[in-house]
């Protein structure tokens, strides 16, 4: 990227003209900066990973269709405001998940490091082309997203042709504003807590948003005629989602417009303190207590290979952004499903509702198990193959622990936590004793022809088996509904028992 | 390696208009449908 920097004023060799021709790179600054960051994002992803052509096509289709089908089944029979503030959700929504779920931030950001800010450019020339390009790529995907329910709005009552380009406008103001409050979030969170916290915060963020996103639409989807008055979400949320303001733009008030931009101004002048050069940055770490460690450390027996095993795989569980990315998202909606399904019951069916719930994290551990394999280092696997004497069984055994300790402990506290106030203290440590003894057994399970060091695969070379998933889901949701029937003398003792078994198997396996 | 395998093949250089002419046709396409939905249904 050097060459980039010099390529207005400096002549470049032949060599250097070659590799800048063959990327057809602008010899403007900016626009030199825009195309080659561009150019990393339709196909820096697909490169690294061998693939032909970029998949930013088939994304924007997806998300298009996805668009339709929503804003149809809206159609006919909802108000012009009420219809593009709903639809303006989705598409926000999508594109501030999108942008979460964007691992290629820690690696982009050390390279500008290296290329960009060792560059003789004035920082204002790569500030400019860094918001040129995050609000390009912004609206080119939301664009996409926006013209179906742009298109069928216009054919809505007291709408008419200009509506289209006022909601495509809309929509990129709303995705704007929704991406640069995220990043700004994000960097704070950077600074503060260091770039591993920032990144690990992203991922939950992003289960966050699905879960609060299906909820909200669940809750809201009944009242949408009715007028924002009835919709059963607090005025503060609604005061500060972009969509709503700009679905009363489309209804006709003008001044939300107004708000918009007003929130846009003081969203940029927020972000230019924080947009100074990332060279300056130090990386923080920040080091305190680790119980989870400790406990990898316990359950490892001191068996060191085991142990280096788990907290490597304990420490990829947290840190693989493209693992996050996968499997977040699957506890975000079934998490919001269950919060929907806890409203408007009685505590029997409360009750019985909670002994599924906390086998819910057993039934999903072997997708979790299925998304091991693939690292984020395409090909990585030959550092560990390399390595001598590492049998399959060590390495079963270290997945199980850092498995246990790093993903069912944390999940099934937090079931607990939330189980207490329906179903009673007893009752819920004696249901999460059971599920998580359970759990383990699962993670036996779907260990069992494990062979591999995980977070070390590619995406393609791995075959996925989800072969007798169905039958570990049904058997949970029936010891689950079972053990809700049993009176808690009976339960607490039954949940012990699988809790110490399980404790046994992790820790005094002979490897 | 074997004297079977071919050697690789350098790749295509990555076009971005190439990229942005099929993403503006995407569009396009993407509109036809609430267009004929938008107007078969507003009838």
């Amino acid at each position: 990227m050097t060459e980039l920097a010099g390529a207005t004023d400096v002549p470049v060799s032949s060599g250097d003209s070659l590799a800048t021709t063959s990327l057809a790179l602008p010899r403007n600054r900016v626009r030199a900066l825009v195309h080659a960051w561009l150019i990393l994002d339709f196909f820096g992803e697909s490169r690294r990973s061998g693939q032909p052509s970029s998949s930013l096509t088939t994304t924007i289709f997806g998300q298009a269709f996805l668009a339709l089908v929503f804003a149809a089944l809206l159609f006919p029979d909802t108000p012009a405001g009420a219809f593009a503030a709903a639809n303006l959700s989705l598409s926000t929504l999508l594109v501030g998940i999108g942008h979460l779920g964007d691992d290629r931030g820690a690696h982009r950001t050390r390279a500008d490091r290296v290329l960009v800010a060792t560059s003789p450019m004035p920082a204002a020339t790569v500030l400019l082309a860094r918001a040129l390009h995050a609000s390009f790529y912004v609206c080119l995907l939301t664009i996409g997203m926006a013209l179906p329910p742009a298109i069928l709005c216009a054919f809505l009552p007291g709408q008419s042709a200009l509506t289209v380009p006022l909601y495509l406008g809309l929509a990129c103001l709303c995705s704007g504003l929704f991406t640069s409050a995220l990043a700004l979030l994000l960097r704070l969170f950077d600074r503060t807590f260091g770039a591993t916290r920032a990144q690990l915060a992203g991922g939950t963020l992003k289960a966050l948003l699905l879960f609060g996103g299906l909820v909200a639409f669940a809750l809201c989807a009944r009242q949408l005629d009715a007028g924002p008055e009835q919709l059963p979400l607090p005025a503060a949320i609604l005061q500060a989602w972009p969509p709503f303001h700009a679905g009363r733009v489309i209804a006709g008030h003008g001044a939300a417009l107004l708000t918009l931009l007003v929130t846009l101004a003081l969203l940029a002048l927020a972000t230019l303190p924080l947009a100074a050069d990332a060279e300056s940055r130090t990386t923080l770490r920040v080091r305190g207590a680790r119980p989870l460690a400790a406990m990898v450390a316990h359950l490892s027996a001191d068996r060191t290979r085991v142990r280096a095993v788990a907290a490597f795989t304990a420490a990829m569980l947290y840190r693989s952004a493209a693992f996050r990315g996968r499997v977040l998202p699957l506890f975000g909606l079934p998490a919001g499903m269950w919060l929907l399904a806890f409203l408007d019951r009685d505590p029997n069916t409360a009750q019985r509702l909670h002994a599924l719930a906390a086998q819910l994290p057993g039934i999903y551990l072997p997708f979790l198990v299925g998304f091991l394999g693939v690292g984020d280092e395409p090909h990585a696997r030959w550092v560990f193959a390399s390595s001598p004497d590492l049998p399959a069984a060590t390495i079963r055994r270290g997945i199980a622990i850092a498995l246990t300790t790093h993903v069912l402990l944390p999940v099934h506290a937090v079931l607990l936590l939330a189980g207490v106030p329906t179903v009673g203290w007893w009752s819920a440590v004696a249901t999460t004793l059971l599920a998580l003894g359970l759990a383990v057994g699962v993670a036996h399970l779907s260990l069992r022809r494990w062979t591999e060091v995980p977070f070390s695969g590619t995406a393609d070379g791995e075959s996925t088996e989800f072969g007798g998933l169905l039958t570990v889901a049904l058997a949970l949701t029936l010891v689950g509904l079972l053990a809700a029937a049993l009176p808690l003398a009976a339960a607490l003792p039954t949940g012990l028992v699988a809790t110490g078994l399980a404790y046994a198997s992790l820790r005094r396996q002979r490897t | 390696m074997t004297t079977d395998d071919a050697p690789p093949r350098a790749p295509e250089p990555p076009s971005l208009k190439r990229e942005l002419r099929a993403i503006l046709t995407l569009y396009v396409v993407v509109s036809l449908l609430p267009l004929f939905l938008g107007w078969f249904l507003a009838r």
